[in-house]
């Protein structure tokens, strides 16, 4: 497996950051900031430097390149595999499709289960229901494959994103890639290293991604509480406290939900993800020095020693929360992973991976989600 | 230098190593991460003040909870996934200390039961005490119910157990030693008081045989002497007093009929003989017998027959009985001069009813329901004027419920009584089938 890795900067224009030597890559993919795709020119001259590949790639809430975050670029990395082979499936979701876990099929399908390995996953990340559309895919694919990616960005505005296949992205895409072969190895690790504060508190009363009720007691007022002086900016403050849900008796099943929305009137608050009645919830706090930590603890767990690309997919709202400290959270990769793998990677709006100690994979919030890819 | 500040230098640079440090986006950038963390600061801050709260606020939760649990009347218990004590509160140590002797936080349930398993009860009757122990174990994983368990020092407890959330179990442990040994006297004394019944008719009945075999012979030479078969008695006394001694047997032989019967029915050995049944045949037979007995008292007797009455399948000797029952306690309440109606229709809902009214004594309200118990005669004084052992009614409803049917008194002190039976639309036939 051979690597090339660009940079796409507003002032300097495609700069190579590393490269293995002329290569035929066979896949490339790119992360690319809000807006800085739109004219089609990027992809353009993506299509002429490596014309025979398959390019894909998604708009972000920031952009990974070795232990750098960035804001405003574009990050492309060239993959050429030596014998592992790729097939692609595309899908589109919006307008009167509305169905994520349908679209999960329709992308499950177009990967034929033979000598399938894993599948990385880019997805519109507004209209897309994450824990719907991975539900979708395992039910044509099986538990026994594992799926990761995320879904796409728009800086930290939440409006539209973009995801392309051959094509300069748009919103409302979707796509899939499929490894096969023996030769191929993948590995991840997903983990958010937020610190659960408070009692837990049972789900009262909740419609699908909306939350009314803790312990029967309003959960608006509960973050408030929580929240204090930073209440006043609800909610883009409320990414400062994740709720972290999972069934009675099952903490194992733990998963981290983001605050997307919050409605005074009805004193709701709409999450990145359902949040099921019934479910135990216990509101979460980032300490800086716990989530960098988290972050190395989920490239440990992706982590072997032949890993030649990381890509790193983080939740937006840790680098909302953490400004200029985000980069630490990709050095503490960088210093687990070494010298010798490349990262790449961006912030999203949802990470995709499997849940802890379960075939299973879900939407995940809130962690930072590492693919590891390696040719033997 | 400081990580952070050595990227800030690097993005101050234009991302170029070595390049000139543009000082505005150097202060922006620092400025930024003072910023950044002063609000981790205050956040953490908060945060921590709000935690202090609700640890009190939780304490309290805590603490009335353990409080409810303690009070309890039932012992509880909580034992956790790996089936180890978790909780347990003052009454189960107080229900336990009688049996295992009190049990400590962290003991696994196989414990309690090996502990507790040489004082379970049914092993002393033979029971393989490693197989109850099983048993226990298996109920305790897979809870199904509440069940009973009884010791050796007298005690008995029933358990109720269910799964918890994580996996573990929720026990509760309730002395029923009080309620068993009720239910068990309650259980000897209904036990007794059956056998008693049961010998109390079984007597009954081997004395109504015993009485009736002399009591033919008294009959039988009575009437040979009434008819003087065997030559004249002599003096018109003897005849007189011949008389008196048959009418005298009669009486008594209804009696010990009646009481033959009433403890056949209380033995659950009398027998209906069901057939077709004409009803207004019936009355009029019953009442040429006792026609006699109420033109002695002064009494008028009206017949009120629906006509076209359809059949009744029933027992013919049972309904005579009724009616003759009902008649003969009308004839004899009835003051003369007074009237006494013997009436058959057909209701739709309630089936054919046959009823006697007379213009007698009647009987009190309150008083109905002991009229209706066998020997039950209201007053003493009564029986005493009017003779009789108080059976006619008893019977009569006994009778009638055999049959499906009920009774029903209807009565006004010093206006009179009504007593009617009603046989259910399933015992009564067609008209037509009477009219062909």
């Amino acid at each position: 497996m051979q690597l090339e890795q660009r940079i796409w900067l507003p002032r300097d224009g495609w700069r190579i950051l590393n490269s293995d030597g002329p290569i035929a890559p066979a896949l490339v993919i790119f992360f690319a900031a809000p807006g800085t795709t739109d004219d089609g020119a990027r992809f353009n001259e993506l299509k002429s430097f490596y014309p025979a590949a398959s390019i894909i790639g998604c708009t972000t809430g920031g952009e990974i390149s070795e232990t750098d975050v960035h804001d405003g670029s574009i990050i492309a990395t060239a993959i050429a595999f030596e014998r592992a082979g790729l097939v692609f499936a595309e899908t589109s979701i919006g307008g009167e499709e509305r169905n994520s876990f349908d679209a999960g099929v329709r992308l499950g399908r177009g990967l034929p289960r033979q000598g399938l390995r894993g599948v990385f996953l880019l997805s519109d990340g507004t209209q897309v229901n994450g824990t719907e559309l991975v539900a979708g895919i395992q039910h044509v694919l099986g538990p026994d494959i594992t799926i990761t990616g995320g879904l796409a960005g728009d800086g930290s505005s939440f409006v539209s994103t973009r995801v392309g296949f051959n094509a300069n992205p748009e919103p409302g895409k979707l796509v899939a890639v499929g490894f096969y072969g023996p030769e191929i190895r993948l590995g991840y690790g997903s983990v958010g290293g937020w610190d659960a504060v408070g009692p837990e508190r049972i789900v009262t009363r909740s419609a699908g991604n909306t939350l009314f009720d803790l312990d029967d007691l309003p959960a608006l007022d509960l973050y408030k509480k929580y929240l204090g002086l930073e209440a006043a900016n609800l909610p883009a403050s409320a990414l400062l406290c994740p709720l972290r849900i999972h069934p009675a008796g099952k903490p194992e099943a733990s998963l981290v939900r983001t605050v997307i929305g919050i409605d005074e009137e009805r004193k709701a608050m709409t999450f990145a993800g359902t949040i099921p009645q019934g479910h135990v919830a216990q509101i979460m706090l980032g300490h800086f020095d716990h989530l960098i930590a988290g972050a190395g603890q989920a490239a440990r767990k992706a982590a072997f020693p032949e890993a030649q690309l990381a890509i790193l997919v983080s939740c937006i709202g840790r680098k909302l929360l953490m400004g200029q400290q985000t980069a630490d959270e990709v050095e503490a990769v960088h210093d687990v992973l070494g010298q010798a793998c490349r990262l790449t990677g961006f912030y999203s709006y949802g990470e995709i991976a499997p849940m802890e100690n379960s075939p299973f994979c879900d939407l995940h919030n809130q962690t930072m989600t590492i693919t590891t890819i390696a040719e033997a | 230098m400081h990580r952070l500040l050595l990227r800030q230098l690097k993005k101050a640079r234009g991302g170029k190593e070595g390049g000139a440090i543009d000082l505005d986006t150097l202060l922006t950038l620092v400025d930024g991460a003072y910023g950044e963390f002063e609000r981790q600061h205050r956040v953490l801050g908060h945060t921590h003040n709000v935690m202090r709260e609700e640890h009190g606020q939780l304490n309290a939760r805590l603490s009335r909870l353990r409080d409810g649990i303690s009070q309890m009347g039932a012992g509880f218990s909580i034992w956790d996934s790996d089936d180890r004590l978790v909780l347990r509160n003052q009454r189960m140590r107080e229900i336990l200390s009688h049996i295992t002797g009190d049990i400590q936080q962290g003991v696994c349930f196989t414990d309690l039961v090996r502990r507790e398993t040489p004082f379970v009860l049914t092993i002393g009757d033979g029971k393989d005490p490693d197989e109850w122990a099983a048993a226990r174990m298996s109920r305790h994983r897979n809870p199904a119910g509440p069940f009973e368990i009884a010791f050796t020092n007298g005690r008995f407890v029933q358990v109720w157990e269910e799964k918890t959330g994580e996996g573990g179990i929720v026990s509760l442990y309730l002395d029923i030693t009080d309620r068993k040994r009720a239910e068990d006297e309650l259980r000897q004394a209904k036990e007794a008081a059956e056998s008693a019944n049961q010998s109390k008719s079984q007597f009954l009945a081997n004395m109504s045989h015993e009485l009736r075999t002399p009591l033919n012979a008294v009959l039988g030479f009575s009437e040979v002497m009434m008819s003087e078969i065997m030559g004249p008695l002599g003096d018109r006394r003897y005849h007189e007093y011949a008389k008196d001694i048959h009418d005298a047997g009669s009486h008594l032989l209804d009696i010990i009929d009646d009481i033959l019967d009433m403890s056949k029915i209380e033995a659950g050995h009398f027998d209906l003989d069901a057939q077709w049944i004409d009803v207004a045949d019936l009355i009029g037979e019953t009442l040429r017998l006792i026609g006699a007995r109420a033109r002695e008292g002064g009494l008028t007797v009206v017949r009120e027959i629906e006509p076209n009455l359809p059949p009744l399948y029933a027992d013919l000797r049972s309904v005579k009985q009724i009616l003759l029952n009902l008649l003969g306690n009308a004839v004899k309440f009835t003051p003369s001069g007074g009237k006494v109606t013997v009436a058959a229709r057909l209701l739709p809902s309630r089936g054919l009813a046959l009823s006697v009214s007379d213009t007698g004594l009647g009987i009190a309200a309150q008083d109905i329901p002991q009229a209706l118990k066998p020997f039950g005669q209201i007053e003493r004084a009564l029986s005493r004027r009017h003779g009789g052992v108080g059976l006619g009614l008893p019977l009569s409803k006994h009778l009638a419920e055999l049959h499906d049917g009920t009774l029903e008194i209807a009565s006004e002190p010093g206006k009179g009584t009504n007593v009617s039976v009603y046989f259910p639309p399933a015992r009564v036939g067609r008209a037509a089938a009477v009219a062909s």
